[in-house]
C-alpha cells in the first residue's frame, strides 16, 4: 500500500488490537489521530477512542486504562508532548507497557511546525523506551515491535518518526494481516493490574530506600530491554522478513570515517556515501535507532575501527551541542582511544539536509585534524582545509 | 525465540509501585481536632406552621415513595391534613428557602396529596392510657385539635358541640366549594376514632350548664366567634340585612326565597368573598346583581389574595374604598344603601381598621337585601362564665390558661389571627397546657424544652418521646446561606390548577385541584428538605478518608474516629446543613 508515515503508524498501532487509545489531535500527528478515530466510527478499530481534553489527560487514561490490564496506544507531537511531561514519569514509575508514536516537531518558541527531535530527546530521563525510525515501512514494523518489548519488560515504548519527512511523505509499505501480527504478538498478559476483587493501591507514598529501589529496578529493565530489542527485532524478521538491528550500518566495516545519525537522514547519506565511495573515499554510516536504553556496547563495537566519526544532530541540548553526539562521546570514553567525534548540528526546524550538505560533513572531517570541542554550526562558512 | 522475561509480580518485592496491603496502621484521626456531628435542624418553613409540622421530614418520607409516611408525619402535630391541604394560608411557602433559588415549593398541594393518598390509623401513631376527663366545648378545628392530641395523652375527651354535626367554622363557615364536606368528615372520624366521645346539639349554659362541667378534670374552651357582626340595627328596614355568618351557616335555606334580589355585601375579608361566591353559585352563575364593597383599598382587604382573585374571576363586583353611613327604605322592597368615600389605616399588631372619610363624594346604591360581613363576635350566654372574659373575647394567655385553674381556651374565642392553621395551633398548645396542669408539670418549661427555635409551637413527637427524637436540634435553623446550593438547579413550580370559571360559578364543585401524582413527585423532588439528612451519600462519597459509614439501624451516618481527620469535606459537602464540625484537640 502507498501510505503516509503517519497512516502506516496508524496501521502498526490498529494490528495490534489496542483496547483503549486516548489521544488529542496535533500537527504533524493530527492524521493517525483521524485516520483511528475513522476506523473507530466505521466500527473496525476493535478498541475504543477515548476523545480527551488534552494530552496530558491523554496519558492519564493510557496509564489508568493498561493498569486495568488492555493494551493502549496513543500519539503526540511536540508541544503535547511537553504537556505530557509528568504523565511520561508516572507512566514509567508505574511500569505499564503504553506505546506512544511521537512525530517530532519542533517545540516553541518561535512557533514552528516542521521536524526537529529535540521535542522527543527532552523526554531522554523519563523512563520510555525510544526508537528513532527512518521510513514508513519502519514505523509500521517498529510500533508491533514496541508492543511486544514494552509488555515483556513493562516499560512505555515511543516510536518516533519526523515530522513530514516521514509523517506525510508517501511511501510503498507493505502492511501484514492480522492473523500475521495475531501470531507475532500474543495478547497483552498483565503481571499486575487493577482489580476490585483483589484490591490494591498504586502509586504509594514510599520510604526513601524503597523509592531508590524502584528506580533501580526500571533502570535495569531498561538494561534488559536491549536484549530484549534484539530478541524482539530477530523474531520480526522471521515472521515478516524484516529486521532492523538496534543500529543501521552502511559501508561500516572497512569506513575510516563514518557519519552517526538517526531518523531520515540516515536514509540520505547513503546517497552521498555511494558518491564518495565511486571516488575511492573510504566512508559509511551508523544510523542509531535506539536511543533509549542506549545501546552503547552495540556503538562502541560498530565504532571501534573508524578513524573519524561525524554525527549529525537535528537537535540541539543548548549550551551542551547534539545530543546524540554526546550520547556517542560518553559511550566511546574510556573504550575508544583517542576517537576523533566531529558533531554537527544541521536540520533544525526542519531546514534540509541535502547529500551536497552532507559531503561538506564528510569533507570537513577528512580535513580537520582534530574535532573541535563544540559542534559546528554553520556548516557554509566552514572553509575546507583550515 | 525471545527468552523468558519474568512475567509476574512478586507481592512482596513487587517491581512496579503497588501495594496490596491497606493503610488502616495509619490512625489520620490522630491529625484532627474537630469531629463531624451529624443534627437535623429546623427548616423556616417548620418555623412559620403555626401548628410546627415537620415539613421537610414529611417530604422525605415521600420522597422515598412512603406517602403514608409522609402523612404520619403531618399528623404527628396536626389532626386535619386534609383541611388544611385545602385552605391554609399557606404561611409555610412564605419562608421557603428555596425563594432564594427559584420559587417557594407547593407546600398546601404536598399536604393535600399525601392526606388525600396516604393511609394512617392514627391509634397506632401514639396513645397511651392516662386518669383524667377533659371536656372540650366547641368542635371547630380549636377543638377537635386539643381533643385530638389530648386523646392521643391518654384523657378520656368528651366534645360538647351545640349544633348538629362537629366542625365548627370549617362545616358552618367555610363553603363546601373550599373545603368539600367528605373530605372535612373523613378528617374528624379521624380525630374520633380515638375514642372521643361527642355530645352535639348539646350548648353550654343553655342544655346543660357550665357548673355540669364540674365532674371534667380540665375544660377546653372553643366557643369560636359565633355571631356575624352587625350594622343599620335601627333602619326600619332590618328584614332585609342578614349577617355573613348566618348566610354561610345554611346557605341552601335562602336559596328559595332570595330569586335575584339586588344583594350588596359589606367586607373585604374571607368571609365577604365566602358569601359573594356562594350567593354566585346558589344564583347559577348569575353574579349581575351582587356587590361587594368595603372601606379597605384592594390592597388592604383582609381576605386572602387568592381569594379575592378567585371571585374576581367569577365575575364578581368588588368595589373599593367606601365606608357605609346608612340604610333608609326606599320605595317598595328596596332600600337605599349610602356610603361615604373613606380611607382605611390598618394596624399592624392587631389588624384592626381605623376609616376615615375622605372628601364629601357619596355612593348610594339600590338594594334588596345587604349582607354584613365585617366581622364576628362572642356569644355571651345569660348564665356568668366560670372564666373572664374581655372585650368579647375569652381572657387567656399565649398557652389558653384563663384566670380559672381548670378552664383553658384557644381559636376565635381567644382573638389572634383568625385562620384554621392559628386555631389548630391553639388546640395543640391547649392539650400541652392541660397535659401540664393534670400532671403537675411546670408548663413553660415544658414548652421551652420542645419549641421549635423561637416560634410559637413546640414538637410534639420530641413533647412525647425525646429520645426518638434526638436526631433534630429544635434551636437550629437552617437558613439558605447554610445549605450547599450547588447540589440544587432550578426547576419550575408545579402549581395547582383550578376549575375555569365557567365551570365552577355555578357549582359547590371544589375549584382548587390537587396536582396529581407525577407533578406532585417533581414538586417533591424540588424540595430541598433543609436541615433534614436525605440519604444522599455526599459525606461517605467526599469523605477523604473513607471513614464515615451509613448506620442502617439507625438510618444516620457514623464516622470512625480513628480516621477522621476533621477535614470538614463532609460538611460542605451535606447540601441539607446537617453536618457540623465540633470539637477539642484531642
Amino acid at each position: 500500500m502507498l501510505l503516509t508515515g503517519n497512516h502506516a503508524a496508524a496501521f502498526g498501532a490498529r494490528l495490534c488490537r489496542p483496547r483503549v487509545i486516548a489521544a488529542y489531535p496535533i500537527t504533524p500527528q493530527s492524521p493517525i489521530y483521524e485516520k483511528l478515530s475513522e476506523w473507530d466510527g466505521k466500527g473496525v478499530l476493535g478498541g475504543r477512542m477515548m476523545r480527551v481534553e488534552s494530552e496530558h489527560s491523554a496519558m492519564a487514561a493510557c496509564i489508568t486504562a493498561s493498569l486495568t490490564g488492555v493494551r493502549t496506544f496513543t500519539a503526540t507531537a511536540s508541544q503535547g508532548l511537553a504537556l505530557m511531561h509528568e504523565l511520561l514519569h508516572y507512566a514509567s514509575g508505574m511500569r505499564v507497557p503504553v506505546v506512544m508514536v511521537n512525530v517530532n516537531r519542533a517545540l516553541a518558541a518561535p512557533w514552528s511546525f516542521w521536524s526537529d527531535q529535540t521535542d522527543s530527546l527532552s523526554q531522554r530521563d523519563t523512563g520510555w523506551l525510544q526508537f528513532y525510525v527512518a521510513d514508513n515501512q519502519e514505523a509500521l514494523d517498529t510500533v508491533i515491535q514496541a508492543f511486544r518489548v514494552a509488555e515483556t519488560i513493562f516499560l512505555p515504548a515511543m516510536v518516533v518518526l519526523e515530522a513530514f519527512y516521514i509523517s506525510h511523505f508517501m511511501e510503498p509499505v507493505d502492511v501484514p494481516a492480522q492473523e500475521a501480527v495475531d501470531g507475532f504478538l500474543p495478547p497483552f498478559r498483565p503481571a499486575f493490574r487493577l482489580d476490585p476483587s483483589d484490591p490494591a493501591a498504586f502509586c504509594q507514598t514510599t520510604t526513601q530506600e524503597q523509592y531508590a529501589q524502584f528506580r533501580i529496578l526500571r533502570h535495569k529493565a531498561m538494561e534488559e530491554g536491549l536484549e530484549v530489542v534484539s530478541e524482539v527485532d530477530k523474531e520480526y524478521q522471521k515472521h515478516f522478513g524484516r529486521g532492523y538491528g538496534l543500529v543501521e550500518t552502511y559501508h561500516l566495516d572497512d569506513a575510516d570515517i563514518v557519519l552517526v545519525t538517526a531518523g531520515t537522514i540516515g536514509h540520505t547519506a547513503r546517497i552521498t556515501i555511494d558518491e564518495l565511495r565511486e571516488v575511492g573515499w573510504k566512508v559509511g554510516m551508523l544510523r542509531i535507532r535506539l536511543f533509549r536504553p542506549f545501546p552503547k556496547e552495540e556503538i562502541i563495537r560498530r565504532l571501534k575501527k573508524a578513524k573519524k566519526i561525524a554525527v549529525v544532530d537535528r537537535n540541539i541540548s543548548s549550551g551542551q551541542g547534539g545530543i546524540f553526539c554526546e550520547e556517542v562521546k560518553s559511550a566511546l570514553c574510556g573504550h575508544v582511544d583517542g576517537a576523533q567525534v566531529f558533531g554537527f548540528v544541521l536540520g533544525l526546524g526542519g531546514t534540509n539536509v541535502s547529500p551536497s550538505l552532507l559531503r561538506k560533513v564528510f569533507e570537513i572531517t577528512k580535513t580537520m585534524k582534530m574535532a573541535p570541542l563544540r559542534p559546528i554550526l554553520d556548516i557554509e562558512s566552514v572553509e575546507i582545509g583550515k | 525465540m525471545i527468552k523468558e522475561h519474568k512475567q509476574v509480580l512478586d507481592r512482596e518485592n513487587p517491581f512496579a509501585p503497588i501495594s496490596y496491603g491497606n493503610s488502616l496502621v495509619f490512625k489520620t484521626g490522630n491529625q484532627g481536632f474537630e469531629q463531624p456531628v451529624f443534627v437535623n435542624k429546623v427548616a423556616p418553613c417548620r418555623l412559620a406552621c403555626p401548628i410546627g409540622v415537620d415539613i421537610p421530614r414529611a417530604f422525605h418520607k415521600a420522597a422515598g415513595g412512603d406517602i403514608s409516611g409522609a402523612l404520619k408525619v403531618y399528623l404527628m402535630d396536626n389532626p386535619l391534613p386534609g383541611v388544611c391541604g385545602r385552605v391554609c394560608f399557606r404561611p409555610c411557602e412564605k419562608m421557603c428557602n428555596r425563594r432564594d433559588l427559584d420559587d417557594a415549593i407547593n407546600i398546601r398541594s404536598f399536604e393535600r396529596f399525601i392526606s388525600d393518598h396516604g393511609r394512617v390509623d392514627v391509634r397506632d401513631l401514639y396513645s397511651r392510657k392516662r386518669d383524667g376527663r377533659v371536656a372540650i366545648v366547641g368542635s371547630g378545628p380549636a377543638g377537635l385539635s386539643a381533643g385530638y392530641h389530648l386523646a392521643r395523652l391518654g384523657y378520656r375527651v368528651t366534645v360538647f358541640e351545640k349544633r348538629a354535626k362537629l366542625g365548627g367554622m370549617l362545616r358552618y363557615g367555610i363553603p363546601s366549594y373550599r373545603l368539600p364536606r367528605d373530605i372535612l368528615d373523613q378528617e374528624i372520624e379521624r380525630v374520633c376514632s380515638l375514642g372521643i366521645q361527642t355530645e352535639v346539639l348539646t350548648a353550654i349554659g343553655k342544655d346543660i350548664s357550665w357548673k355540669d362541667l364540674d365532674n371534667f378534670d380540665a375544660v377546653f374552651i372553643s366557643i369560636g366567634l359565633q355571631s356575624g357582626k352587625m350594622l343599620f340595627k335601627e333602619s326600619g328596614v332590618e328584614e332585609h340585612i342578614l349577617t355573613g355568618l348566618d348566610f354561610l351557616a345554611a346557605p341552601h335555606r335562602f336559596s328559595l326565597e332570595d330569586a335575584g334580589l339586588k344583594t350588596v355585601i359589606i367586607g373585604g375579608g374571607n368571609v365577604a368573598m365566602d358569601v359573594a361566591r356562594t350567593l354566585l353559585r346558589l344564583r347559577h352563575g348569575k353574579g349581575d346583581n351582587i356587590v361587594v364593597i368595603c372601606p379597605e383599598s384592594s390592597d388592604q382587604m383582609a381576605a386572602l389574595e387568592e381569594e379575592v382573585g378567585q371571585a374576581l374571576e367569577e365575575g364578581i363586583r368588588i368595589l373599593n374604598g367606601w365606608a357605609p353611613h346608612r340604610l333608609r327604605k326606599a320605595d317598595g322592597k328596596r332600600s337605599s344603601l349610602e356610603f361615604f368615600r373613606a380611607e382605611v389605616s390598618v394596624n399592624e399588631v392587631s389588624g384592626e381598621i381605623a376609616i376615615a372619610p375622605v372628601g364629601d363624594e357619596t355612593l348610594s346604591l339600590e338594594t334588596e337585601r345587604v349582607i354584613i360581613a365585617i366581622g364576628q363576635e362572642m356569644e355571651i350566654d345569660s348564665e356568668s362564665l366560670p372564666f373572664s372574659t374581655k372585650r368579647g373575647y375569652v381572657v387567656a394567655d399565649p398557652f389558653g390558661k384563663t384566670d380559672h385553674p381548670k378552664f383553658f381556651a384557644g381559636g376565635d374565642a381567644v382573638g389572634g389571627r383568625p385562620f384554621v392553621a392559628e386555631a389548630i395551633a391553639s388546640g395543640k398548645k391547649g392539650a400541652l397546657a392541660i397535659d401540664c396542669f393534670l400532671k403537675g408539670k411546670d408548663l413553660e418549661s415544658e414548652f421551652e424544652a420542645n419549641q421549635i427555635a423561637d416560634a410559637r409551637a413546640f414538637c410534639f413527637s420530641n413533647f412525647i418521646n425525646k429520645a426518638d427524637n434526638q436526631h433534630i436540634d429544635l434551636k437550629r435553623v437552617t437558613t439558605f446561606d447554610r445549605l450547599n446550593a450547588l447540589f440544587f438547579s432550578e426547576a419550575e413550580r408545579e402549581n395547582s390548577s383550578c376549575l375555569v370559571p365557567e365551570n365552577r360559578k355555578d357549582s359547590f364543585d371544589e375549584v382548587l385541584l390537587g396536582l396529581e401524582a407525577a407533578r406532585m413527585e417533581r414538586e417533591i423532588a424540588r424540595c430541598f428538605r433543609c436541615g433534614t439528612c436525605a440519604e444522599c451519600d455526599n459525606c461517605v462519597d467526599f469523605c477523604p478518608d473513607v471513614c464515615i459509614s451509613r448506620d442502617p439501624k439507625l438510618g444516620s451516618y457514623g464516622f470512625d474516629p480513628d480516621f477522621c481527620k476533621g477535614c470538614g469535606v463532609c460538611s460542605v459537602a451535606c447540601p441539607r446543613d446537617v453536618i457540623e464540625m465540633e470539637g477539642e484537640p484531642r
